[in-house]
């Protein structure tokens, strides 16, 4: 029988081995045009993601397999979980998910040496030196500090402690792959960057490579956060989906640089402008995600997601520091090449809103940064840790989120190096009235909060210039071409799906800020009720029918049952439950866990979450949420995710003509 | 032999052979690079050539849809063109040079035959 344990450590060390070889054969290869030794050190980094993969499928065999005697198997598996959480285990705990990480990024490397094996042979030498630099880091970190085929030194045992109950539920599945697609997808463009910087190649060529590469990281970014908001909404029991926690942050804020570097690698593109800055992006981007990694992983703040304290922290803090130096070092040498020789023609362009954009967004990405670091900083510079919280970070994001929803609307609707007073009036009179009345609307019948108003007001400005967008390029092919509207459409999307797919995305946009203005009509309440009390929160009356218990060998359950009437009528039931996962270890305690129940509609939601229960007089303490058009944040990313597929969708007809 | 070493042994030997073998391969030398960056720079300058084509028709069509003045569209128009043909001129010169480079190695591989 194969040992697994043995195995898979000769095989980290042998994958180690290789991707430091190619680290190094490439970087000597491209100095010295030695087409051998790069072609060499590209099969190395291959033959180095060969092996983690065999590494994951060992790991992958001992989860299944129930192999308790390592010591990650025992933590995060035990003999009654489904197979699925299982398999899931591997990115459960801080071992494991490494692994996942670097098998990603494997997968990543392979794939992007094999699109570019044969195009920008400038930059791939030192494409293989980036990507071997950072698997070999990651590898490192498994061989030492983070093993996840350590064995137990005190023997086997019978059973494992089980994965932890808030992660057994289908979004484990989901959630963290597409974060980490996300997270490690941003080291191609990094790869690109760098070697761009390394070669001194720094024209249009390397920001056309990896477009595309951070549009499919951007995008898995967006599923992942909106897959991680959801899950928080429906498992953790508070009765919101964001609660600006260091992990959640950790995903946002690359996120928020990735989507600067979407847009400014446009006017690279149009105007040769913004080099250097795009450059920072996508170094920022990178060590963005390495941040994040860091946060969770080290321990240094507080979280729901973060792993236990662990040694890898010093290790993730050197390579951050070994890679901001190296890469800013190489951004300061090339800058004399850097250097843009195109100027803003006037601040009244579509250039300067996307630069706007890009300051809001990477200040918006500073800014969480410094409140996510602040208790670290406080604690590390006074002794004294300052928790900084919600609102700190809802004071800072509201403005500045109004903002980049206004320049969503602008930034389309004006031209390129400098629009007219003329222009600005065509362009801009419809949607700015539409605008103006949709404020006056929500100021007299909805609310009087200012950031409210401007809200609403903010999403139909920019409702109404992506409807001109479309309707303005339609009517112009019936015109110039005789199409029908339904063709005119299809081939207008077709055609330009960048921008017209971008509109897609922005409309995601504006139906997620709507959904975030919901939240300032949000009613909570934290009750403690005995069997038929009732109560009444804004149109709801709500009463509590009973509790009933029951157990089964994995779990004990207790569930709640309300009637619910609304403006007087019978409206539903509901029945959250409180779940007590048992251990498999004898002597340890059940771990608790929420689950919640929501009453979705489009208008509001109902949500209930049962906080504790108390068998003696069948006493609760619940917490019921009313939360207006939190749905449309959901609807407003399925838009997201299908403007972004539009984007990325290949060019079949092109391609074929060409 | 156990099975694990065994297994570790084949993969290993099996590694070694992909990862060492470009370099036992006869004249992958700078040549080789050379080819490779002339091919590359060609395809680099292509590219080129169709994103401008293509900025050209988005050039044309918000200028219908009244997004740009008469003046900016006549004046990114100019810019764009001459980028354009610009382009079609390096292409046409890489082109050549590559047919040149080309002739020359077939004369000389003939006399070499010869």
């Amino acid at each position: 029988m194969l040992n697994i344990a043995n195995l898979g450590n000769w095989f980290l060390h042998l994958s180690a081995f290789l991707a430091f070889y190619a680290a190094v054969t490439s970087l000597l290869g491209g100095k010295l045009q030695r087409k051998d030794w790069i072609l060499s050190s590209r099969n190395a980094l291959w033959s180095s993601a060969g092996f983690v993969f065999v590494c994951t499928l060992l790991l992958v065999t001992a989860l299944v397999r129930g192999d308790f005697h390592l010591e990650y198997v025992f933590q995060y598996t035990n003999s009654t979980m489904p197979l699925f959480y299982k398999v899931a285990a591997l990115w459960g705990g801080q071992n494991g998910s490494l692994l996942w990480w670097l098998t990603i990024l494997s997968i990543f490397s392979s794939v992007a040496l094999f699109k570019h094996r044969k195009t920008n042979q400038n930059l791939y030498p030192y494409v293989i030196t980036t990507l071997a630099v950072v698997q070999f880091f990651f590898l490192v970190l498994m061989i030492f500090p983070a093993n996840p085929f350590a064995e137990l030194p005190f023997g086997m045992f019978k059973d494992g402690r089980g994965l932890n109950p808030l992660l057994q539920n289908y979004y484990m599945i989901i959630h963290p792959p597409s974060l980490y697609l996300g997270y490690v997808g941003m080291t191609v463009p990094f790869a690109f960057g760098m070697a761009a910087l390394i070669s001194g190649k720094l024209d249009n060529e390397w920001i056309m490579q990896i477009r595309k590469w951070t549009l499919t990281a951007w995008f898995f970014l967006s599923i992942g956060n909106l897959l991680g908001a959801s899950w928080a909404y429906e498992v953790l029991g508070w009765g919101g989906y964001w609660a600006w926690d260091p992990v959640e942050n950790a995903a946002f804020m690359p996120w928020l640089t990735a989507s600067a570097f979407l847009h400014s690698v446009i006017i690279q593109e149009k105007r040769n402008m913004l080099k250097t800055w795009n450059i920072i992006l996508v170094i920022l981007s990178f060590m963005l995600t390495l941040t994040g990694t860091f946060m969770t992983r080290s321990g240094i703040v507080s979280s729901v997601h973060a792993f236990a304290q662990s040694d890898i922290g010093s290790y993730f803090f050197v390579f951050l520091v070994f890679c901001l130096v190296v890469s800013v070092g190489l951004l300061i040498y090339r800058l004399p090449v850097l250097k843009s020789k195109s100027v803003f023609d006037s601040m009244i362009s579509r250039e300067s809103a996307f630069l706007f954009n890009n300051l809001m967004l990477v200040g918006a990405a500073f800014a969480i940064l410094w409140g996510t670091l602040f208790p670290v900083l406080s604690e590390y510079v006074r002794g004294v840790k300052i928790s900084i919280g919600a609102p700190y970070f809802n004071k800072i994001m509201i403005p500045i989120g109004l903002m980049l929803l206004l320049l969503t609307g602008i930034g389309p609707m004006i031209p390129w190096r400098k629009a007219t007073p003329e222009q600005l009036k065509k362009n801009f009179i419809w949607p700015v009235t539409m605008s103006v009345l949709t404020s006056i609307f929500v100021f007299l019948v909805i609310s009087h909060k200012p950031y409210v108003v401007a809200s609403f007001s903010f999403c139909m400005f920019v409702l109404c210039t992506i409807y001109f967008e479309y309707s303005r390029g339609v009517k112009l092919r019936m015109k110039n071409l005789n199409e029908d509207p339904g063709t005119a459409l299809v081939r207008l999307v077709s055609k330009n799906e960048r921008r017209y797919g971008g509109y897609v995305v922005h409309f995601g946009v504006v139906l997620m800020f709507v959904g975030f203005t919901g939240s300032a009509f949000k009613v909570e309440r934290e009750l403690q009720m005995l069997p038929k009390d009732v109560v009444k929160i804004s149109d709801y009356t709500f009463r509590y029918d009973e509790a009933k218990p029951f157990e089964n060998s994995h779990k004990e359950v207790v569930s709640a049952h309300f009637s619910v009437w609304k403006n007087g009528e019978p409206f539903t039931y509901s029945s959250p439950a409180r779940v007590f996962y048992k251990s498999q270890i004898q002597g340890e305690p059940a771990q608790p866990a929420t689950e919640v129940d929501i009453k979705r509609g489009l208008k509001e939601d109902l949500y209930f979450a049962l906080l504790s229960f108390e068998p003696k007089d069948q006493s609760i303490f619940v917490k019921i949420v009313i939360n207006p058009l939190v749905e449309f944040i959901w609807i407003g990313g399925l838009f997201l995710i299908l403007g972004t597929v539009i984007v990325m969708w290949p060019k079949l007809d092109r391609k074929k003509k060409a | 032999m156990s099975p694990t070493i065994f297994l570790f042994g084949v993969l290993f030997c099996l590694a070694g052979w992909f990862v060492f073998s470009p370099l036992f391969r006869d004249s992958q030398t700078d040549l080789n690079m050379i080819l490779d960056n002339t091919i590359d720079s060609q395809k680099a300058l292509q590219q080129k050539r169709s994103e401008l084509m293509l900025t050209l028709k988005e050039l044309d069509f918000d200028f219908e849809m009244g997004k740009l003045s008469k003046e900016d569209y006549v004046g990114l128009k100019k810019k764009f063109e001459a980028e354009t043909i610009d382009i079609l001129r390096q292409i046409d010169f890489e082109k050549s040079s590559w047919d040149k480079f080309q002739k020359q190695i077939d004369e000389k591989l003939g006399t070499l035959r010869a």
